[in-house]
């Protein structure tokens, strides 16, 4: 079974629209909806959702006013200023930022702090027509991102594994930090997709030395190709300095955001149809020529 | 006096909104710094080319054995995060898990844990003509970014500070956010745009910061008005889709600069902002 990433580094070159496409044509397969904090592939994957699981991680501190003497020891240790004054002058514990590290009860000489378990988000499976795809939400504000991309990933490689699934396609975050680890690290290959433009291409070079560090292929897949040729010709040429093939150029249409408003994906744009399904057979040629990935067992 | 780009969803021109209103306002002369605090991938700096006159490595705090550990298992213990393992005599940090608490030092026994700095990035503080300019970028390969945004934000700045924050709605979205003044959220027509919205909506009210919307591409979409309506969120602006920005925005110009119109349609948003500043409303 093969893992395959979608990124960017820049938010909003086509990574959703891009990975429902690559979903309807590779299925069945599973899908993965690893940007928690803005989770949007199941607007364009209908299908019939499962039960909603809670994703807990982490705690957060509780002050027992009971036991409480209003020393305020807590108050002065908290690494993360995360504990002010009530009107009646008590420590309170503000919720969004306490990250649950313990400090105030290290200092409390009355035994005063409480730890709740902190239910950070929450995931579920739903099927569609081309697989199941599991998607998740990170509450509002939330920390531990990262634990809940790799959570449903685990997630999403299990159910390829238990339904003989020989693909798993990860719909990942925007940047380059701790949930993009997540969604990359111990992946078969990076699709990277980026679009003309000197912000796409900064933020496209740090994403493709982020998957060289963690020993990931990558593959581009230019979006919106013709906004402007120029820097278009840029990402080509760094591409094949860095020996990163361009599986396909898509090229800017006014209809694809007017289908994705109605909740449709590229392949119901018809002028899209052969590039995508150029791409798919990339991913597919670049997944078989390279050696089974950590653990992974090879395909029969 | 603080304002806040944010989105939600990446990609809907947070940085044109940003970098547009800052330009437009210095021209108008007035005070403005600009700092991005989307440090995992700042593209300010792309647009508004600033020199830069100092650049600090930053670093977090995070444990350090500096003595005979006599393998207690206090710091282990006391670590919420399982950022590190006592074992014989030795302590394993995964300082991408520390978030540098000091809970360890406090725990250890034989008081052997000290915390020192690691590094995790560069900030750069500048001027691009007569706006200030700050930024910072993530080290590639290092998972927290918050660190180095409160940071970044955190710095006062001369006159109004623009933050250009990152994408999303959790820990470095919220620790560029907080403490605003004003939250402009830059969202477009289609329903990822609008279901990111509402969820930055709910991040800045949780946070106390009250949100305004601005509407990219609005031309190339529907069902703004109703969302928004739902949600209880003013429109201070609306850009059409226009080419001509598109391919100012990938050639790294300031779209204000060069594309005839967009200028008059920032002074616009400049001018709505005015009353939702704190003066304006208090």
């Amino acid at each position: 079974m093969k893992q395959v990433t979608i990124l960017s580094g820049k938010g909003g070159t086509g990574k959703t629209s891009l990975a429902a496409s690559l979903v309807r044509l590779a299925g069945p397969c599973v899908a993965v909806d690893a940007d928690v904090d803005a989770a949007n592939l199941a607007l364009l994957l209908p299908g019939t959702d499962g039960e909603e699981h809670p994703f807990v991680a982490g705690r957060r501190a509780r002050i027992e006013a009971s036991s409480c003497m209003g020393c305020l020891r807590c108050l002065d240790e908290c690494p993360f200023h995360a504990i002010g004054l009530s009107p009646e002058g008590r420590p309170v514990v503000d919720p969004v930022a306490c990250e649950g590290c313990g400090v105030c009860a290290q200092w409390c000489t009355v035994d005063a702090i409480r730890f709740d378990p902190r239910q950070v988000g929450s995931w579920r499976v739903r099927r569609t027509a081309s697989g199941p795809l599991v998607h998740a939400a990170l509450d509002v504000g939330e920390d531990n991102s990262g634990k809940l991309v790799a959570h449903v990933r685990k997630e999403g490689v299990r159910l390829a594994e238990e339904e003989g699934l020989g693909l798993v396609i990860i719909d990942g975050p925007p940047g380059i930090g701790c949930p993009v680890h997540a969604a990359l690290g111990g992946s078969d290959l990076v699709v990277a997709v980026t679009e003309p433009g000197v912000a796409a291409t900064h933020d496209l070079e740090r994403l493709l030395d982020l998957a060289r560090w963690f020993h990931v292929p990558a593959a581009l897949v230019l979006n919106k190709a013709d906004l402007d040729f120029l820097s278009a010709d840029t990402l080509r040429r760094m591409a094949a300095a860095r020996g990163v093939p361009v599986l396909a150029s898509l090229p800017f249409l006014p209809e694809v955001p007017r289908a994705l408003a109605r909740g449709r994906c590229l392949l119901d744009v018809e002028a899209l149809r052969t590039p995508l399904r150029a791409c798919r057979a990339g991913i597919l040629e670049l997944l078989g020529r390279r050696p089974v990935g950590a653990g992974v067992p090879a395909e029969p | 006096m603080r304002i806040v780009v944010a989105s939600g969803k990446g990609g809907t021109g947070k940085t044109l909104v940003a970098t547009s209103l800052a330009w437009y306002r210095a021209a108008q002369g007035a005070g403005v710094t600009y700092v991005d605090a989307d440090v995992e991938e700042p593209n300010g700096h792309l647009f508004l080319k600033p020199s830069f006159d100092a650049t600090r490595r930053l670093a977090v705090q995070v444990p350090r054995l500096q003595g005979q550990c006599d393998s207690c298992g206090r710091c282990q213990e006391a670590c919420a995060f399982h950022a590190l393992l006592a074992v014989k005599g030795k302590i394993l940090v995964f300082p991408e898990l520390c978030h540098s608490c000091g809970a360890c030092v406090t725990a250890c026994r034989a008081d052997v844990l000290q915390m020192g700095p690691r590094e995790i990035g560069t900030v750069r503080e500048g001027r691009a003509g007569p706006l200030g300019f700050r930024d910072a970028l993530l080290d590639v390969g290092e998972a927290r970014a918050t660190p180095l945004i409160e940071a970044v934000v955190r710095d006062p700045g001369e006159g109004l500070v623009l933050v250009d924050a990152p994408p999303g709605t959790s820990c470095p979205a919220v620790a560029a956010v907080r403490g605003s003044d004003l939250a402009v959220l830059v969202t477009e027509p289609t329903p990822f745009g609008l279901h990111d919205l509402d969820l930055a909506v709910r991040m800045c009210r949780a946070l106390k910061v009250p949100p305004v919307v601005v509407v990219n591409r609005c031309d190339l979409g529907e069902g703004v008005d109703e969302a928004l309506a739902g949600m209880q969120v003013p429109i201070v602006a609306r850009i059409p889709f226009d080419r001509r920005i598109a391919g100012a925005t990938a050639r790294g110009e300031i779209a204000v600069q060069s594309v005839p119109g967009f200028l008059e349609g920032v002074g616009g948003l400049s001018r709505a902002l005015e009353s939702f500043l704190p003066e304006a409303r208090s």
